[in-house]
């Protein structure tokens, strides 16, 4: 309301472009500098740059194998030896939250990445082409929109049978549909750019405007979905292993210890706890961090 | 020296013929859905632009001229119609025979932020038609944009800047450069200076102009401020509702106006002057909706003129007729 | 004794970002009389919308500041009203429309129930009463068939209809002063026109004041007594509108008066203000046009001008009319 001129003066601040040569700074750099400034983010950031190379080192870190079997220790609680504890064979709760880490993140980056491939093509067709292309493609997605998505995963797990690279496909497959639709959205308001319409006066085949001009300016939307939507596969794997479908032993996931140590809730607390802990933490930080990232991207809440 | 200028066009050779063209939007009527009835954005339009002239188009939101501006580069498929460039017929071209021709043809748009893509250095948008045309060597693309930069008035250093760290006016010299980078016959001009300030606008008006002479370039000069259309066009062309209602050089629709919805938008300008009597209100009413034309002319149903006839203008659509030597006017009682 | 309805003192409105200070309006003096029109023109970032949502006292705070500065309306300091105190005032002695009515209205209300909101807050009147004064106020701004248009949704209407709609909004209450932030530039000119003619019929009947801001310097002239034009944040002349644009002082006021083409003179080229307005955070030294005046000289590039009164009975910022009554042609002939 009436605040033309304010975003006047903002814009004209950032133009004197031929007069005083300012800092370089494109839309990222931007998003960037705001990003820094958010505490909370970059706690989340750090934390889950920490569990990546937690993950990507396990051998280095793990004090035992995932797999070796301290039989003198078994159901031990937290000693010196192992310090969270270990299980029902005997092996270390810790070692097993540290291997489990990269089953969960490799599950949360490939599976969304999957998710991600399948979503922003299809959205993008149906955004762009519009007309029967969007129809076929919009039904495409509310068929799989209705059906509840873990069943779905677990109907794919059935019939391909468990293990972790189904577990990626399962998980990516049932994914798609929400970035799908945002692409989609997002295109159909790109395209009535004039840009566009530049583009396609100077000989632009329509790949090559999908290509060089809404895909890259999705990218930050696309960039938000993933780190929304990686926690949620991360609690998928743990479903499908927590129902055994996932993983299979001795291969540990979180998901799978917490399933297993249900059994044993009373007897060994620490056994279902930590694993839970090192799920819920990683989930937390995605969420923030996606969340962060939401606002930093959006260049309406620039400098506020 | 502008009647000069005026004369050396007239004799020159036709750049682009338009017959009868039209541009139909089909929209879903609300009431009866199997019934189609349609926008009709350009109806019946006919005229010629000759090579190095300027044809201005001028006319209120809705009367077509954009929608005009973008079917005539095959931007937009015609609905009816003859379009004829550089003497071919390029009515029915698809996509792919339209490549070639697009280096021939341009357009300038009205919004500098939604012109540039924000993700884009200013190099890589204004070499952007290189790559779709698949012209020339990366170090021969540096250098053309370089030479496109200093001719639009942008400082070559700035070549990897993004979009919004440049002014209204600078953007729209970027996307001036961008249409220039192909060296195009025709350049379409759609509303290219009002979404700037005054003392901007004039500046991008000029460049224009200068473009003009050195590159020997042709243009469609749309906007809705006759001002700005009479400055810098020979010959203006006025729409209302999808028809050319008045036709002819510059100084005749200016000054001796035959149609009374020219005259009308003439009288409406808030001029600057003290002596003249108050600005009054012209016309009453609003534009009727493109869906639901009226049966005869279309300026009827706000014409102080068609009380002398109602039923000869609600019932005829006046033609398009030259009234006097080089001056067209679509109105059963011109001249 | 003092006939101004409003008197604006001094006004000075911040906004404080990340990257500093935004000057948008900087030491702003003004006065309006009963029944007059005042026309602020300027460029966009001139600070002319600033003015006035700084009366309306519609800055968005945080991040802008209404720094100093005192807003008499009738010899009462509206800045040193409570919140309370400064709605009431709003909507019934000071009336704003804006240029964009579609988002003015809101979408999901009636036409007529818009209108009513005011006058039953403020006059008190029941809903019929209030009904009764929103179908007079539609015939009064030339809106067909009021009783019918007064169920309508805004979408319902054309643009130039919708700004109909908005002002009958702003008039219903009598108010003292209507603010009108660029009314017109989303319509075409034959609606302009109708727009214009209407603000100006109104004002006589109703004798109220008008703040007219635009960036059209032909509508100001068609519409107002006195014009202020801004560059800046600040303002450059100030004066009889006739006065400053058939005889400007200001260097600017006459290269914006240049700039735009006109009929009658059919030059080839335009006459062009080099270069740009300057970013408000980052103002120039000096008077903050020298870097695009075509008559700066060396005191204009270090000491910043103020506003003093012209030989011609008008204000001034420029050092041009420093020292003793000369005007700009003698200046060229010395």
């Amino acid at each position: 309301m009436g605040n033309t001129e304010i975003e006047n003066a903002k814009i004209e601040k950032r133009l004197p472009a031929s007069e005083n040569p300012v800092k370089f700074t494109s839309f990222y750099h931007d998003a960037v500098r705001r990003l820094r400034r958010d505490k909370i983010a970059t706690v989340c950031f750090v934390f889950i740059v920490f569990m990546a190379l937690t993950a990507l080192f396990a051998p280095l870190i793990a004090p035992y194998d995932q797999s070796y079997q301290d039989i003198e220790a078994v159901m031990s609680r937290p000693t010196p030896k192992h310090w969270l504890g270990t299980d029902e064979f005997g092996r270390d709760i810790l070692s097993r939250i540290v291997y489990g880490a990269r089953v969960s993140l490799a599950v949360g980056i490939v599976a969304e990445a999957i998710a991600i491939t399948i979503g922003v093509v299809l959205g993008a067709l149906a955004g762009f082409y519009g007309g029967k292309t969007d129809a076929v493609i919009s039904r495409v997605i509310e068929m799989f929109a209705a059906f509840p998505q873990i069943l779905f995963a677990i109907v794919i797990m059935f019939v391909f049978g468990t293990g972790v690279i189904n577990v990626f496909f399962a998980i990516g497959f049932v994914g798609w549909t929400s970035v799908a639709r945002v692409i989609r959205a997002q295109v159909i308001q790109l395209k009535e750019n004039e840009y566009v319409e530049a583009a396609r006066a100077s000989g632009g085949s329509n790949l090559a405007i999908v290509a060089r001009h809404l895909i890259p300016n999705c990218l930050s939307t696309i960039i938000v979905i993933a780190t929304m939507e990686i926690p949620a596969d991360i609690m998928y794997e743990a479903s499908l292993s927590f129902l055994g479908l996932g993983v299979q032993p001795p291969q540990s996931s979180w998901g799978e210890m917490i399933s297993v140590a249900r059994r044993h809730l009373r007897s060994n607390p620490g056994y279902s706890i930590y694993p839970g802990i090192a799920l819920v933490l990683t989930v937390l930080a995605f969420n923030l961090l996606g969340d962060a990232l939401r606002d930093a991207l959006d260049p309406k809440l620039k400098n506020l | 020296m502008s009647e000069n200028r005026d004369k050396n066009v007239s004799e020159a050779e036709t750049l682009l013929v338009l017959e009868n063209l039209r541009k139909w939007y089909a929209v879903k009527s609300a009431r009866f859905g199997t019934g189609r009835s349609y926008v009709k954005a350009v109806n019946d339009v006919s005229l010629t632009i000759r090579r190095g002239e300027t044809l201005g188009v001028v006319g209120e939101s809705g009367c077509g001229k954009t929608t005009l501006g973008r079917v005539m580069i095959r931007l937009l498929e015609p609905t009816g119609g003859r379009i004829e460039f550089d003497g071919r017929d390029i009515t029915h071209y698809d996509e792919k025979r339209l490549r070639p021709l697009r280096k021939d043809m341009q357009i300038i748009f009205q919004d500098p932020y939604s012109s540039l893509d924000p993700r884009m250095t200013v190099g890589d948008i204004i070499a952007e038609p290189f790559v779709f045309q698949n012209l020339y060597t990366q170090a021969e693309r540096r250098e053309k944009v370089r030479e496109l930069m200093e001719m639009c008035g942008l400082d070559p250093i700035y070549v990897r800047r993004y979009p919004h760290e440049f002014s209204g006016g600078q953007r729209q010299r970027v996307g001036i450069a961008r249409s220039l980078a192909l060296t195009p016959k025709l350049m379409v001009c759609d509303e290219p200076v009002s979404a700037l300030d005054v003392s901007i606008q004039s500046q991008i008006i000029n460049l224009l102009v200068d473009l003009q002479a050195k590159v020997g370039l042709t243009y469609l000069f749309i906007s809705h401020n006759l001002n700005v259309v009479y400055h810098i066009s020979n010959r203006i062309a006025v729409m209302y509702l999808g028809y050319v209602v008045e036709l002819a050089g510059r100084e005749d629709v200016y000054f001796h106006a035959a149609h009374p919805y020219t005259q009308a938008l003439i009288k409406s300008i808030p001029k600057i002057e003290f002596d003249a009597p108050p600005l009054r209100a012209q016309l009453k009413g609003d534009l009727p909706s493109p869906v639901n034309l009226p049966p005869g002319c279309p300026f009827s149903s706000r014409c102080p003129r068609a009380r002398r006839d109602r039923r000869r203008c609600e019932a005829e659509i006046p033609l398009l007729r030259e009234i006097s030597p080089g001056h067209h006017a679509a109105c059963h009682f011109a001249g | 004794m003092n006939t101004n309805l409003l008197d604006v003192k001094n006004l000075c409105t911040y906004f404080y970002t990340d990257e500093g200070v935004v000057y948008a309006l900087d030491g702003v003096s003004f006065s309006v009389k009963k029944g007059e029109t005042l026309g602020i023109v300027g460029e966009s970032g001139s600070g002319k919308s600033v003015a006035a949502l700084s009366v309306m006292r519609l800055v968005q705070t945080p991040p802008g500041k209404i720094v100093s500065g005192e807003v008499l309306m009738n010899g009462e300091n509206l800045l040193k009203l409570s919140g309370k105190e400064m709605r009431a005032v709003r909507g019934g002695k000071i009336a704003m429309i804006f240029q964009e009515p579609m988002t003015a209205l809101n979408p999901v209300y009636t036409i007529g129930s818009q209108i009513m909101e005011s006058p039953r807050i403020h006059r008190g009147l029941s809903r019929r009463q209030a009904r009764r004064v929103a179908i007079e106020m539609l015939e009064k701004v030339g809106i067909p068939l009021p009783e019918k248009r007064v169920d309508d949704y805004p979408h319902q209407l054309s643009g130039g209809m919708r700004q109909r709609a908005m002002i009958a909004i702003a008039l219903c209450c009598n108010p003292e002063l209507l603010i009108c932030d660029e009314p017109t530039t989303a319509l075409d000119v034959t609606i302009q026109a109708q727009i214009l003619e209407l603000i100006n019929d109104l004002k006589k009947e109703m004798n109220t004041s008008v703040l007219m801001i635009t960036h059209d310097l032909g509508v100001v002239a068609q519409v107002s007594e006195n014009v202020l034009v801004m560059y800046a944040s600040k303002v450059m002349e100030y004066g009889g509108v006739k006065e400053v644009f058939t005889d400007p002082c200001h260097p600017y006021t006459k290269a914006l008066l240049e700039s735009m083409p006109a009929v009658e003179s059919g030059r080839e080229r335009l006459h062009v203000i080099e270069g740009m307005v300057p970013s408000l955070s980052n103002r120039p030294e000096g008077c903050l046009f020298h870097p695009r005046c075509e008559r700066r000289m060396e005191i204009c590039k270090t000491l910043r001008p103020e506003l003093i009164m012209a030989p011609a009975g008008r204000w001034v910022r420029c050092w041009l009319y420093a020292s003793g009554p000369r005007t700009l042609g003698s200046i060229e002939r010395g």
